[in-house]
């Protein structure tokens, strides 16, 4: 099974195999939750977009049309939408309401630094408009190229390179005020 | 704005969050693992429901299902067993309706010309 490209699998499992289910999960579920923690902020919240959005492809897979898109590429959006409408539904919250940023299940031989940097990180991104930090995650932390992003976001990929660049603008800005307390000198490390 | 300065900066706590993608949680895979086995039964059932009956289903539906059939089977072989086999009592009261068992019943039941037949002779 894990030889099989992704439609293969979708394809096998649109016809009842649950081994192939198993593959899609191994190969994807991780990215995707992953992805939606870093747009999120928020363990819980991530799991719930993750499991959803599995569940849609469980749902597309007797539709799904072989070479219009990636599955990898598909998720990625279907995640992405879920979860900037949950962003921009928390807006219309009480921000008190709002879970918890911190991630519990963090491994415990993390330091405190490494801890911080990535909360000053997840910080920061929370204050990008939501375009450019899908896009600077998409770009930066998750490594797509810009024409994969372009599908994503349905953008071209000059505009993509446009959203990443103002994006990691304002995350400079956001970040250099706490990059000595964080533990990276002057020449970036 | 952006500066090779900047840009290492910035690269440090990408790599940062590149090296601790977080931890999948426990549970997480098995609860997508029975979304797809709930949706296959799902997709199975619709198909199922949507399929065309064989003739036999149809019958069955129509008698209204095993029990009724079997009902059925039940009545339909106890008359074929009196049939072959009458009771007594039952091999007389035929004789006497079929006309084979006395005058008395003869000139009752018998009527060679009804008033009808003869109604319509008339006119």
């Amino acid at each position: 099974m894990t030889d099989q490209s992704d439609e293969d699998l979708l394809a096998a499992y649109a016809s009842g195999n649950q081994a192939a289910a198993q593959a899609l999960t191994l190969r994807h579920a991780g990215r995707v939750f992953a992805h939606a923690m870093r747009l999120l902020g928020d363990r819980a919240e991530a799991e719930d977009v993750a499991q959803d959005a599995m569940l849609k492809l469980w749902r597309i897979a007797p539709d799904w049309r072989s070479g219009e898109a990636q599955v990898s590429t598909w998720l990625y959006r279907v995640t992405a939408n879920m979860c900037i409408d949950r962003i921009r539904k928390r807006r219309t919250t009480n921000f008190d309401d709002l879970p918890e940023m911190a991630d519990d299940s963090a491994s415990v031989v993390e330091t405190m630094e490494q801890k911080e940097r990535h909360e000053a990180l997840q910080d920061a991104l929370d204050q990008l408009p939501d375009r450019q930090k899908q896009a600077v995650v998409l770009r930066h932390i998750d490594g797509l190229s810009n024409p994969e992003i372009g599908q994503i976001m349905d953008i071209t990929p000059r505009a993509v390179e446009s959203l990443t660049a103002r994006g990691k603008r304002a995350l400079t800005a956001l970040l250099s005020r706490k990059r000595e307390e964080l533990g990276y000198d002057h020449a970036g490390k | 704005m952006t500066t090779p300065e900047n840009d290492d900066f910035l690269e440090a706590f990408f790599d940062d969050a590149k090296k601790s993608a977080p931890d999948v949680p426990d549970g997480l895979m098995a609860r997508i693992m029975a979304d797809a086995q709930a949706e296959t039964d799902r997709r199975v059932q619709i198909a199922s429901a949507a399929a065309p009956k064989s003739v036999w289903a149809q019958i069955l539906g129509a008698v209204g299902g095993w029990p009724a059939l079997a009902g059925l089977s039940a009545a339909t072989l106890t008359g074929v067993w009196i049939g072959l086999n009458p009771p007594a009592a039952v091999g007389n009261t035929l004789a006497q309706v079929m006309g084979q068992d006395g005058a008395a019943v003869s000139d009752y039941m018998f009527d060679p010309i009804s008033g009808f037949e003869l109604a319509m002779l008339e006119g």
